[in-house]
């Protein structure tokens, strides 16, 4: 084959001319396999949903894809409103009531994890009105670092489960769960009872991480409740029975154990 | 929100304070901040007293933060007038027992079980 420094002007010119109608019929196929319709008619330029599709058929589901250069929108059939993923470059929105997701990994793993728990909460509210999960996963994409964070999501969307099943559990351990003591450890050892029971089959099961996290939140703040004081203060000199009662009640109200 | 006297506040100088509280708990919640949490909840339960204790128990005027769009700010609001308006109040607290994807969700559902089991007696 000659090389290109043997060939004259106009033939380099003619090469470049056919493969460049060679790559645009390659694209033509690829679009024509994927149902493209260049007469479908699309939003206008300037409109925050610009570039997409509005209607008719072709390139799957219209409303689902992701075009535009501005205010892109995952926008299923089953997804509406408040619980619409939008992404606008710098931050990945959640509805209406739902976090703004930096695209950058936030800077403090606190900043992060609270990202994550109100990710988490906006797809229970989803998921309660009847959004498929798969649909909603679809900001983990958008924003990769909370890849890092999409099994603490998934497990807070778990349902309330026995206690025997949460009691067993301990011994599968898995990503997004941790083992949880209905009689809180630490204050259980100040007041004397046995390492034994502590950490008996008993007192540890396995729950959703972020779930873990609010039950600790509740014991540890003040409650009008306990006259002014915490539930773990007010539990000091009480009995296990009545710890792990409190415990268990913790744990349904907060959908982790079935009633 | 300064550290101004309660006594000198209005009511509505009252109410709003206590709107900057509930938001503030629920971001301190949020960052799972107990200890900023509980500063907070100390302050608005000494706010609720100054209104309780004005001419005619003023905490009912918390009772137009019912339908507030934070969910802590309406928790707290029923919680300070389970006393006075019991069964409105206890409507709220209901409501957002239904939210147990949030803090306000657990801290509702056991309040009511401590109302109903005579643990919590408000005053």
């Amino acid at each position: 084959m000659a090389s290109l420094r043997s060939l004259s002007t106009a033939t380099l010119l003619a090469k470049i001319a056919a493969t460049r109608f060679l790559l645009s019929a390659a694209r033509l196929e690829l679009l024509l396999k994927a149902n493209f319709n260049p007469n479908q008619p699309r939003v206008p330029r300037g409109s925050a949903d610009g570039g997409q599709w509005t209607g008719g058929s072709g390139g799957g589901t219209p409303s689902s894809r992701a075009t535009g250069p501005r205010g892109s929108s995952f926008r299923s059939p089953s997804i509406g409103g408040s619980h619409r993923i939008v992404d606008r470059g710098t931050h990945v929105h959640l509805g209406h009531d739902g976090p703004a997701i930096p695209k950058q990994q936030p800077s403090s793993i606190r900043q992060a994890n609270r990202i994550g728990v109100e990710t988490a909460k906006w797809m229970a509210r989803a998921v309660m009105r009847g959004t498929p999960v798969g649909r909603l996963l679809d900001v983990v994409d958008l924003a990769l670092w909370l890849r890092g964070h999409k099994a603490d999501i998934m497990a807070f969307l778990d349902p309330p489960r026995s206690l025997d099943e949460l009691r067993d559990r301990v011994q599968e351990p898995r990503e997004g769960y941790e083992v949880h003591h209905p009689v809180e450890q630490a204050a259980a050892r100040r007041d004397g009872f046995p390492e034994e029971l502590i950490r008996s089959y008993q007192n540890e099961t396995l729950v959703p991480r972020y779930r873990h996290w609010q039950v600790t939140g509740w014991f540890m703040s003040h409650n009008e409740d306990f006259g002014l004081r915490s539930p773990r203060e007010i539990l000091r000199g009480l009995s296990w029975e009545e710890r792990l009662d409190m415990g268990l009640q913790a744990m349904i109200k907060m959908k982790i154990l079935k009633p | 929100m300064n550290n101004r006297l309660l006594s000198n506040l209005s009511v509505q100088q009252l109410v709003a304070d206590f709107v900057e509280l509930g938001v503030a708990q629920d971001d301190a919640l949020s960052d799972r901040d107990s200890r900023r949490y509980n500063r907070l909840f100390d302050r608005m339960q000494l706010l609720v007293q100054e209104l309780k204790q004005r001419p005619g128990d003023q905490r009912r005027a918390l009772m137009s933060l019912y339908d507030h769009p934070n969910l802590q700010v309406r928790l707290k609001a029923a919680k300070a007038n389970l006393a006075v308006a019991y069964g409105p109040s206890r409507k709220v607290m209901e409501e957002i027992a239904e939210c147990h994807w949030a803090p306000q969700g657990l801290e509702a559902g056991m309040s009511i079980h401590h109302l109903d089991t005579g643990i919590y007696k408000p005053t």
